[in-house]
């Protein structure tokens, strides 16, 4: 029998914790959250919410089900397709899970019921779609008090927003190291002075920081906030979020299909090749990993064959055009997100097992590598062997594109160095792979040096 | 003074598993309370509108 027990993420909030059984994702609901639950679901909230897309839907099972002491309900959510993590996201999909959280709160408000928490953490993608997987986030709202999740809303999503639109976009990687998000301080003496004439950044952020800082005064005084206040907060909040825009341009390979040295007639001979493919997994897949996706080109190909596809890219305007191509298209099959191949998302958070490295989130039943390898074996000096190592690692098959020396695109790598790369050719490259994987197709890409392949991992 | 503070939110707040920060909380207050007004006029003019759109919709379907 396969359990595995309370995940290692879920200990901070001591009303319930989520848990795996025999495969099946379970939320336990302890006694003292028991009447937050009901009231979540008696005031019609949960219905709403889950009507709107907004929160993930649950089924109450038999609380026999239990994994700890001191259940009063057992829940099965819905499973999200795949955790993904802030420092993961585009600056619109950021946006689009911080208008979400705003939203949810709203609602709440109006159904008595008030968010007691606004990590980010909490918000997961089911494709373009933003949803609060923390079903426990939940709780009574009291006539005038506080809403006690505002810093960590302004932590988690405005201060890196604000950042990635008004200074610079990497700063979104920020919240890698800081996992409980940016401190409103550092964010304020991070952001240009004219943030200050903006009233949102100049309220939420800046002034926020002088407060946080513990220099507001207060009396002995009873203080009312009244819901009204905290709509109108909410609604301030939500202006400030909506005023934050980034264009995506401007990046290394935010025009990547503008510049590449395929012929429109090659291009789509690649298209046809990887199409091929797709077909002959496609039976025993489910799932696929487009590693340095770009806009997300090739991953439609997988998901106009039914696979759940996630576009990786290390381009933070390339993951942000192939998420609003999502947005649009209303997808859930298609994910883009961010990733460093050559370093990529590492366990992280309480004794490294908060968050999944990209590897304990694998591996992924097909895996497309396209125009890719020559980047991180000339670009990052990484010997194919190795390559062929962490693709045996995070995949089951894998579509790869060989890209020689002949090619022009390699050239140019080449041109300012010293080729020290020997071994960087056909036969080096079938030889590292065949470690790993078999040979189940090779197809020359017509009108190019380059060559497709399809393997099989070994064993 | 952050006791003196934390005092008027405990008032009313129950103490949460998440530190909201008391600096934060009675920035909050502040904020909150001075949009609040704005606000009100925005939603209520937004309620107007949409009314006056209404009759209008009504009026140029008879």
């Amino acid at each position: 029998m396969i359990e595995r027990g309370r995940l290692p993420s879920s200990f901070r909030d001591p009303s319930g914790f989520v848990f795996e059984k025999d495969g099946v994702l379970y939320r336990q609901i302890q006694a003292e959250a028991d009447n937050d639950l009901k009231l979540l679901i008696e005031s019609g909230l949960q219905g709403e919410l889950v009507q709107a897309g907004l929160v993930v839907p649950f089924e109450q099972v038999d609380v026999s089900l239990a994994a700890e002491p001191g259940a009063a309900m057992v829940i099965q959510p819905q499973r999200v397709p795949f955790i993904s993590y802030p420092y993961e996201w585009s600056f619109g999909q950021l946006k689009a899970a911080a208008l979400a959280t705003l939203e949810i709160a709203r609602r709440s408000l109006e159904k008595g019921m008030i968010l007691k928490d606004a990590s980010a953490y909490n918000i997961q993608f089911v494709g373009h779609r933003p949803v609060l997987i923390d079903t426990l986030s939940f709780e009574p709202y009291q006539e005038g008090s506080p809403w006690n999740a505002y810093k960590q809303f302004c932590q988690h999503f405005l201060a890196p927003l604000a950042l990635m639109a008004l200074c610079d976009i990497r700063l979104g990687s920020l919240l890698e190291t800081h996992i409980d998000g940016i401190d409103v301080d550092l964010a304020s003496g991070l952001l240009p002075g004219k943030t200050k004439f903006s009233p949102g950044l100049l309220t939420h952020i800046h002034l926020h920081a002088k407060a946080a800082m513990g220099t507001a005064a207060g009396t002995d005084r009873k203080a009312n906030l009244s819901k009204l206040s905290l709509f109108a907060l909410l609604d301030n909040l939500k202006g400030t979020i909506n005023g934050l825009n980034w264009n995506p341009t401007g990046t290394e390979w935010g025009d990547y299909y503008d510049n590449t040295n395929y012929s429109e007639a090659s291009l789509q001979k690649k298209r046809e090749l990887v199409g091929q493919c797709l077909d002959r997994v496609r039976e025993s897949s489910r799932t696929c990993w487009d590693l340095g996706a770009n806009n997300g080109e090739f991953s439609r190909l997988a998901v106009e064959r039914g696979l759940f596809t996630i576009a990786w890219d290390i381009d933070p305007a390339a993951v942000e055009q192939a998420y609003r191509y999502v947005d649009k298209q209303k997808s859930e099959l298609l994910l883009p997100l961010k990733q460093d191949l050559r370093n990529p998302s590492p366990s992280l958070g309480w004794h490294l097992r908060e968050r999944y490295s990209l590897i304990q989130r694998g591996p992924a039943d097909v895996v497309l590598a396209l125009a890719l390898v020559h980047h991180i074996a000339i670009g990052n000096n990484t010997p194919l062997g190795k390559i062929a190592e962490f693709l045996a690692d995070v995949s089951r098959q894998v579509i790869i594109e060989f890209v020689p020396k002949e090619d022009s695109q390699v050239q140019r790598m080449l041109v300012a160095r010293k080729d020290i790369f020997a071994e960087y050719d056909e036969a080096g490259f079938e030889s590292a792979f065949a470690t790993k994987f078999e040979t189940v197709a090779k197809l020359p890409i017509e009108g190019t040096h380059r060559t497709l392949y399809l393997f099989a991992r070994r064993g | 003074m952050i006791s003196e503070n934390l005092h008027i939110i405990t008032n009313h707040a129950p103490l949460a598993y998440l530190d909201g920060g008391s600096g934060s909380l009675i920035f909050q207050m502040l904020v909150a309370s001075s949009v609040t007004a704005i606000f009100a006029i925005k939603t209520r003019w937004q309620v107007l509108m949409a009314s006056v759109a209404k009759l209008r919709n009504r009026n140029s379907s008879q």
